[in-house]
C-alpha cells in the first residue's frame, strides 16, 4: 500500500503534464510494461479527482451562501421588476444598514474629506435571487459592482435605467457606485431620485449616501440636513462628530 | 445570453480554460448567472429552491468532468448555458420520474446513474464507485489535510505559496502533502499492489 514519496511525486509530475522529454518517455515505457504501475497512476488520478470535486462543492456551496442566502441563512427573495419592495426587503436591509456602519473613531477629526474617508463603505450589494430574465442585467451588474467594478455595472445599469427611470433600486445603487467611483456630483443626482420614494427599503440608506455626497463635496450644512433623516447606523455618531467641529 | 453584452466564441473558449483550471471566480460567474433561470425553471415545475440547489450544483459537476474530460466543447456563443439548462432539466425530469419523489418522504435527493454522455454505463459505474470510495475517504481526512490537498490540486497554489500562507518552509508542505496523499489513498483504496 505505501508507495515512496519519490514515485508519488513523479506520478503527480506525469499526470500534472510536468514530465518532459526522456523523464516522459522513460516513464511511459515502464507504463507499458507494468501493470502495478497503471494501477497506481489510475488510482491517483481518481483521488485527485474526487479532491477535486469534494473542493469544488464546497466552493459552490460558499458561492451559493454568499449570492443567494446571505442573512439568516434564509433566501431572501428580491424581485426588482415586480412589485415595490417592501416590508420584506426591509431586514435584508437592516443587514446591509449593519455591514455598512460600525466604524468607531477615538479621535476628534476635523477635517469633511478624512471623516468622509472613514464613513464611507460601499453599500455591500444585494443578495438576489431572481425569477425573471429581465433581472439578469440588473444582477450580472450587481456581481460586477461588489468586485469593486464601479464603473462597468454603473455602465449595466444606466442601460437599464432607461426602461425604468423611477426605479428606487437602481438609483439607489447608480448613486452609491458613483459615489465609489469618486463622482459626488452624479452621486447626488441618483441618490436624490431614490430618497423620492417615501416607501423604499432603500430610502435610509440613499438619505445616508447622499448626506456622505454633500460631505464630500464639503457642504456640512447639507450633510447634516440628510444624514438626519437616516436612521443608518452611523449617520448620528457622523453628525455628532460634524456638529463638534 | 442573458444581457445585452453577447460573448463571442473566444468568450466561450476562455471560460472553458478557465474551468480546467479550477478558476474559482469563473465558477461564481457560471454560478450567480445560471442558478436564477434554473430554480425558476424547477420551482415552476413542482421543485422549491432547495431542490433546484442541489440539481444546478451536480449540473455544475457534470459541466466541470466532461470539459475536464474533453467530452464538452463549445459550438456556439450559449453553449455553456445551454447544456447547464438541459442537464439541470434532465436531472430534474429524472428525479420527478424516481421513486424518492413519489414516495416523497426525505428532502435530500439521492441522484445516481445519471448518464450525461456516451461513456457505457459499466465503465462508468466502476469509475463512479471508486471516485464516490475515494470523495468519502476526503471527507474522513483532517481539516489540515483536506485545506492542503484543496489547496494544491483544486485552487492550483503552488507549494511555495501554501507554505507562505501556512507559515511552513515548502519543503515541509511537500512532505506534509505526500503523508495527506498517503492517508487518502490508504482510507480509499482496497489494499492492492505494493509499489
Amino acid at each position: 500500500m505505501n508507495m515512496s514519496q519519490e514515485l508519488y511525486e513523479r506520478i503527480e509530475r506525469y499526470l500534472l503534464g510536468q514530465l518532459e522529454g526522456v523523464e516522459k518517455d522513460q516513464f511511459e515505457s515502464e507504463l507499458a510494461i507494468s501493470e502495478a504501475l497503471r494501477n497506481a497512476v489510475e488510482e491517483q488520478k481518481i483521488v485527485i479527482q474526487a479532491i477535486e470535486e469534494a473542493s469544488l462543492r464546497e466552493t459552490m456551496q460558499e458561492i451559493h451562501s454568499r449570492a443567494f442566502d446571505e442573512g439568516n441563512g434564509k433566501e431572501k427573495v428580491y424581485s426588482l421588476w415586480q412589485k415595490p419592495i417592501l416590508k420584506y426587503g426591509i431586514a435584508a436591509s437592516l443587514g446591509i444598514l449593519f455591514l455598512v456602519g460600525g466604524y468607531t473613531l477615538s479621535r476628534k477629526r476635523t477635517n469633511n474629506q478624512d471623516l468622509y474617508a472613514s464613513y464611507f463603505r460601499p453599500d455591500p450589494g444585494l443578495p438576489t435571487t431572481m425569477s425573471t430574465t429581465q433581472d439578469f442585467g440588473f444582477y450580472e451588474a450587481m456581481v460586477t459592482y461588489k468586485q469593486g467594478n464601479y464603473k462597468q455595472a454603473l455602465e449595466k445599469w444606466e442601460g437599464l435605467l432607461k426602461t425604468k427611470p423611477n426605479n428606487d433600486t437602481l438609483n439607489y445603487f447608480i448613486g452609491v457606485a458613483h459615489l465609489a467611483n469618486e463622482e459626488d456630483a452624479e452621486a447626488i443626482t441618483f441618490l436624490q431620485w431614490a430618497t423620492a420614494h417615501e416607501k423604499s427599503v432603500f430610502l435610509s440608506d440613499a438619505f445616508y449616501y447622499l448626506g456622505l455626497a454633500y460631505l464630500k463635496q464639503d457642504n456640512t450644512k447639507k450633510a447634516i440636513y440628510f444624514l438626519e433623516k437616516s436612521e443608518h447606523k452611523s449617520s448620528e455618531k457622523l453628525i455628532n462628530e460634524l456638529k463638534e467641529k | 445570453m442573458l444581457s445585452s453584452t453577447q460573448p463571442k466564441d473566444d468568450y466561450q473558449q476562455d471560460i472553458i480554460q478557465a474551468i480546467k483550471e479550477n478558476d474559482a471566480k469563473v465558477f461564481e460567474r457560471l454560478y450567480v448567472e445560471n442558478f436564477p433561470k434554473i430554480a425558476s425553471y424547477i420551482r415552476k415545475n413542482n421543485g422549491n429552491t432547495t431542490k433546484a440547489k442541489d440539481i444546478f450544483q451536480e449540473a455544475m459537476i457534470a459541466l466541470w468532468k466532461a470539459v475536464k474530460t474533453e467530452k464538452f466543447t463549445a459550438t456556439n456563443p450559449t453553449a455553456i448555458q445551454g447544456y447547464l439548462y438541459t442537464i439541470a432539466k434532465n436531472k430534474w425530469t429524472d428525479y420527478l420520474r424516481s421513486s424518492t419523489y413519489k414516495k416523497e418522504s426525505s428532502t435530500s435527493i439521492v441522484m445516481t446513474n445519471v448518464s450525461d454522455d456516451d461513456v457505457s454505463i459499466d465503465d462508468e459505474e466502476i469509475y463512479e464507485s471508486q471516485l464516490k470510495k475515494a470523495k468519502d475517504a476526503f471527507a474522513q481526512l483532517g481539516d489540515d489535510c483536506r485545506k492542503l490537498l484543496s489547496r494544491f490540486y483544486f485552487k492550483r497554489q503552488s507549494l511555495q505559496d501554501i507554505a507562505i500562507d501556512v507559515g511552513l518552509d515548502a519543503a515541509s508542505v511537500r512532505n506534509k502533502k505526500y503523508r495527506c496523499m498517503q492517508r487518502l489513498r490508504a482510507l480509499a483504496i482496497p489494499q492492492k499492489s505494493e509499489l
